[in-house]
């Protein structure tokens, strides 16, 4: 995954949720909230990305029992998230041109 | 008594989407996988009920082993996938139909990656589909006699006498082949498909009637190559040889050798016996007999006509102890055989619809070929 490369809405979704930590179920239902209802990740795309994004070090194993374990962002992922939210919140900023034009043209 | 459990073959592995939906079908008429196997699914009596089901495939090699980690495992689990069974790179996961279980991927190019090892366990079967395409092909220009090759020879020489066999080995290797590269066909297409976005189809209608006509057909013509080597296998028989000879092959009483049989390096029932085998091509007589320290070896072929015998005797001649063509043997005229030839130790007659191959390594005694001119 290159650094600087944009994040996949399920990539950004998840760090948002691991800014506490949080287990694989956990993290479903707190996406489920922070997209007010609009993201019902499938385990099987959580289980991918997890996977990657541990490789990569973005995230960490906290703690395992049972079968259950927690994870949390790594201040390297949390850099990747703010550097994905800076570059959302271009993309945004410079999209507001779309609206004046509406505006302009009512 | 009424069955419970049932078994059932089911789709291969790389038909993922036809596999959920095979799956599907026997819950809804009343039958719960149990277990997956390699070709076989062990299903049980339930109550019939909707239930959606989902492949997902093991990334590791069977040498890691295949089984998913505990972890995703749970993690389905907590969702609502409850994981049933697995083999090979699949594994089966269920939900009830209605439950809130949300779909396991969102992204088709996520999913396309879990292909992976399901795409190295196929990839490189089109080498071996052409190996195999490549043997068949020797088989059959051996068999039509276009090629002299020892091996080509070897497969002549079977499909004389063990045409059923032959015919099922080639049509096993013929089905083996297309089934590769149809494999390898059909997960290139869903792994491209998949990467370019398009999400998997959970419950495909499409048919693929090419491939299952041309896969039903080899199957009834591998069907019908068994059938055959069975009964190929049925009818040979073997037993010690008689007293009083009952087949086209000759005796050593012929021969003037008389005396107690005997056992060389080998039994005395190995040593004198009679086996009788019949393919689609001929009818063979392999005889031995060991009579004082005398030993002779007899192969009888009954072909249905003299054309037919005619254009097996170079094959058969590759059996020769010392020789490796005709052009080994001297030609010997005799009056009551078509074609005689004198090897060292070996030699070749053919009269009428058959032709006998004699070994016999004793200088002393009469030729076979004079025995057999004899007796016409």
């Amino acid at each position: 995954m290159a650094e600087n490369s944009p994040m996949t809405e399920a990539m950004y979704y998840i760090l948002l949720a691991l800014l506490k930590p949080a287990h694989g179920y956990g993290m479903m239902q707190r996406i489920t909230e922070l997209s007010r209802g609009r993201l019902h990740m499938g385990p099987g795309t959580l289980y991918g990305v997890l996977t990657r994004m541990k490789k990569d070090g973005w995230i960490v194993l906290n703690s395992e029992e049972d079968r259950r374990k927690t994870y949390s962002i790594t201040p390297a992922g949390k850099d990747a998230l703010l550097a994905e939210y800076e570059r959302l919140k271009h993309l945004v900023d410079d999209g507001k041109v779309l609206e004046e034009e509406e505006n302009e043209n009512e | 008594m009424k069955m419970n459990r049932t078994y059932r073959f089911h789709p291969a592995d790389y038909a993922i989407g036809e596999t959920e939906k095979f799956y599907e079908d026997m819950a809804a008429k009343g039958w719960q996988l149990v277990k997956r196997g390699l070709y076989l699914s062990r299903f049980e009596k339930a109550e019939p009920e909707k239930r959606r089901y989902r492949v997902e495939l093991s990334t590791t090699s069977a040498f890691d082993g295949t089984e998913l980690p505990e972890e995703q495992i749970a993690l389905y689990e907590e969702c609502g996938w409850q994981f049933v069974t697995g083999a090979s790179v699949i594994n089966v996961f269920t939900a009830a139909e209605g439950s809130d279980a949300p779909e396991i991927y969102q992204d088709s190019t996520q999913q396309a990656d879990t292909m992976k090892q399901l795409r190295r366990i196929y990839r490189g079967g089109w080498v071996i589909a052409l190996i195999m395409v490549v043997l068949d092909v020797l088989a059959v220009l051996g068999i039509a006699g276009l090629l002299d090759w020892k091996l080509a020879m070897d497969i002549r020489k079977a499909w004389i006498i063990g045409t059923g066999l032959v015919l099922l080995v080639m049509l096993l290797y013929n089905q083996s082949a297309f089934r590769l590269l149809y494999a390898e066909y059909r997960i290139a297409r869903l792994y491209r498909q998949m990467k370019k976005g398009q999400p998997l189809d959970h419950s495909p209608n499409k048919k693929h009637w090419p491939h299952r006509i041309a896969s039903s057909l080899m199957w009834a013509a591998i069907g019908v190559a068994g059938v055959i080597s069975l009964y190929q296998l049925v009818s040979s028989e073997h037993y010690l040889l008689p007293t009083e000879k009952e087949g086209p092959y000759l005796v050593l009483a012929d021969f003037g050798v008389e005396g107690e049989r005997k056992g060389m390096f080998r039994s005395v029932e190995e040593c004198n016996r009679v086996e009788v085998s019949q393919s689609l091509i001929c009818k063979v007589w392999d005889v031995r007999e060991c009579v004082e320290d005398v030993m002779l070896y007899q192969d009888i072929y009954e072909f249905k006509d003299r054309e037919t015998a005619y254009r097996y005797l170079e094959t058969i001649v590759t059996d020769s102890t010392f020789a490796d063509s005709l052009d080994d043997y001297q030609l010997v005229e005799l009056e009551g055989l078509d074609l005689a030839y004198a090897g060292r130790v070996d030699y070749i007659a053919v009269k009428e619809n058959y032709i006998y191959f004699f070994t016999l390594a004793d200088k002393k005694i009469i030729s076979p070929l004079e025995v057999l001119a004899s007796k016409s």
